[in-house]
C-alpha cells in the first residue's frame, strides 16, 4: 500500500484557520449593515413623521388664513376703530389736563379774579395753556401773586410763566400765565 | 505569494479564492459606510430640519387661530358695539357739514348766537389736494387732522357759558384753542357776554395697515374709559348722504344759451 504524503497540509489548516476568521468579520459587518440599515430607516421614519406634522400645520395655517380673510372687512373695521379710540384717549388726556388747569385757577382765586383770553396751543411735544387772570384791584393782585407762588401751584405745575401785567382803566390789574401742560 | 525579481506579488485568483468572506466583509463595511454617511445621516438631517420648520410654524399657527378666534368674538364686543359713535367722535373724512351742524344744534340747545363765523376747510378733494396732504402728513405728529373754526358766540351768561361747555362734549371730536370773554352792555336783566374763541376738530388722516399674521389690537383700560366718555358726546345726527341726486340736468343759473348766427 502506497503511502500518501500531504505535502501543502501545513498550508490548508492556515487557510481553514483564516476562512474561519474571515468567516466571523463577515457576520459581524453583516450584522452592522443590517444595523446601519435600521438606522437608516429610523431616520427615515422620523423624516416622514415630520414632514406630515409640517405639512399638517402648514395646511391648518392656509386654512386659518383664508378663514382671517373672509372676514378682511371686520378686521379693517376693528383696526380703524382701536386706533382712532387710541388717538381719541390721547386727545382726551391733553383736553383733560387743560380743563383740570382752568378749573383749578378758577377756584384758586375766587370770584375777585376772573380767568379770561385763554389760548391752548398743541404741538405733540407739549402743550401751552395761556390765560390772563383780571384782579379787580391791587390788593386782590397782590393776593394773586402770593397764591400763584404758594407750593399747592408750584406742586400743581411745574413750569409758570407771568408776564405782561397792565393795569386797565377801570382800576383792574391783568396778568398772563402760561403753563407748559405735559405733553404725549 | 511569489517572489519575483526579488519583488513579492499576491495571486489575486488565489487570493480570491481562499479569502473570499474578507472580500465580502470589506464590501459589507463599504455598504455601512455608504448606508451611515449618504443615507441615515441625510435623513436625521431632514428629519431635525423639519423638526425645526415645525417647532417655528406651530406658533404661527397658534397666533393665526387666536386672530381667527378673536375676529370671530370681537363682533360681540360691547365695546366695538360703540364703532359708529367713535366714527362720530374721529371721523375718517374732513367733518365740515357735520361740524356745522353740531354747531348750529349746540346754539339752539343752549340759546347762545353765533354771529361770526369762519372756517377754513382747506384743499378739496382732487389729485392735487391728495399730494399736498400726504406732504403734510410727513411734517405733522400724530394720526389726526384738525378743522379749525373762529366764531364769535353772544347771549345771556349762562348760555355762553353752556355753549362753550356742551362745544367741548359734542361730536365730531373739538376742543377750544382760544378763549376771550367780554360783557356786553345790556338793558335785560342777566348780563349779556360775548365769546370769541378758537376751535379745532379733529378727524382721523392715519392709513392703517395690517398683515394677516399681526394680532387684533388690543383695547386698553384707558380706552374702555375714553368709550364710556364718548357715549355721552351729542351726536350731530347728520344724516349720511348715500346717493347722489340732481346730475346737472337743472340749469341753475338760469341763463339763456347764446346764439350764433
Amino acid at each position: 500500500m502506497a503511502t500518501q504524503i500531504n505535502f501543502v497540509s501545513e498550508r490548508r489548516k492556515v487557510l481553514t484557520k483564516l476562512e474561519e476568521q474571515d468567516r466571523k468579520w463577515f457576520q459581524i459587518a453583516l450584522k452592522v449593515v443590517i444595523a446601519c440599515f435600521v438606522l437608516f430607516l429610523v431616520g427615515l421614519g422620523f423624516r416622514l413623521f415630520f414632514m406630515y406634522q409640517v405639512k399638517q400645520v402648514v395646511d391648518q395655517q392656509q386654512l386659518t388664513r383664508q378663514a382671517i380673510l373672509s372676514q378682511e372687512a371686520l378686521e379693517k373695521e376693528y383696526t380703524v376703530f382701536a386706533h382712532k379710540l387710541r388717538e381719541l384717549s390721547q386727545l382726551y388726556g391733553r383736553r383733560e389736563d387743560k380743563q383740570e388747569a382752568l378749573l383749578f385757577f378758577n377756584q384758586l382765586f375766587g370770584p375777585d379774579v376772573k380767568v379770561s383770553e385763554i389760548n391752548y396751543e398743541s404741538d405733540g411735544d407739549e402743550d401751552i395753556l395761556s390765560f390772563t387772570l383780571r384782579a379787580r384791584s391791587v390788593f386782590v393782585l397782590d393776593e394773586v401773586f402770593t397764591k400763584l407762588n404758594s407750593t399747592a401751584v408750584s406742586d400743581q405745575f411745574n413750569a409758570i410763566q407771568k408776564d405782561t401785567l397792565r393795569r386797565s382803566d377801570d382800576g383792574s390789574y391783568g396778568m398772563k400765565i402760561t403753563l407748559i401742560l405735559s405733553g404725549e | 505569494m511569489l517572489e519575483h525579481n526579488g519583488k513579492k506579488e499576491i495571486n489575486w485568483e488565489i487570493f480570491i479564492h481562499t479569502r473570499q468572506f474578507l472580500l465580502y466583509t470589506v464590501g459589507l463595511g463599504l455598504l455601512s459606510a455608504g448606508l451611515v454617511f449618504l443615507a441615515a445621516i441625510p435623513q436625521f438631517r431632514q428629519a431635525w430640519e423639519l423638526r425645526s420648520e415645525h417647532l417655528s410654524e406651530k406658533p404661527k399657527l397658534e397666533k393665526l387661530k387666536q386672530k381667527l378666534a378673536s375676529l370671530e368674538s370681537v363682533r360681540f364686543t360691547p365695546e366695538f358695539a360703540q364703532v359708529d359713535v367713535v366714527n362720530q367722535a374721529l371721523p375718517s373724512k374732513k367733518p365740515l357739514l357735520e361740524l356745522m351742524v353740531s354747531l348750529s344744534n349746540v346754539a339752539i340747545e343752549t340759546g347762545a348766537v353765533i354771529e361770526n363765523f369762519e372756517i377754513s376747510p382747506g384743499i378739496v378733494a382732487s389729485d392735487a389736494a391728495e399730494v399736498q396732504q400726504n406732504a403734510k402728513k410727513v411734517t405733522s405728529k400724530g394720526f389726526v387732522d384738525t378743522l379749525d373754526v373762529a366764531l364769535t358766540v353772544t347771549g345771556s351768561d349762562t348760555a355762553v357759558q353752556q355753549f362753550i361747555r356742551e362745544v367741548e362734549q359734542m361730536a365730531p371730536f373739538t376742543t377750544i384753542t382760544q378763549l376771550s370773554l367780554t360783557s356786553l352792555l345790556s338793558n335785560s336783566e342777566e348780563s349779556q357776554r360775548e365769546a370769541v374763541m378758537a376751535t379745532s376738530t379733529f378727524f382721523f388722516t392715519k392709513s392703517v395697515k395690517a398683515t394677516v399674521e399681526a394680532p387684533l389690537p388690543q383695547l386698553s383700560v384707558q380706552d374702555q374709559q375714553v368709550l364710556a366718555n364718548l357715549a355721552t358726546l351729542i351726536p350731530s345726527d347728520l344724516p349720511e348722504q348715500t346717493e347722489v341726486t340732481g346730475g346737472g340736468l337743472e340749469d341753475l343759473f338760469g341763463v339763456d344759451p347764446l346764439l350764433f348766427e
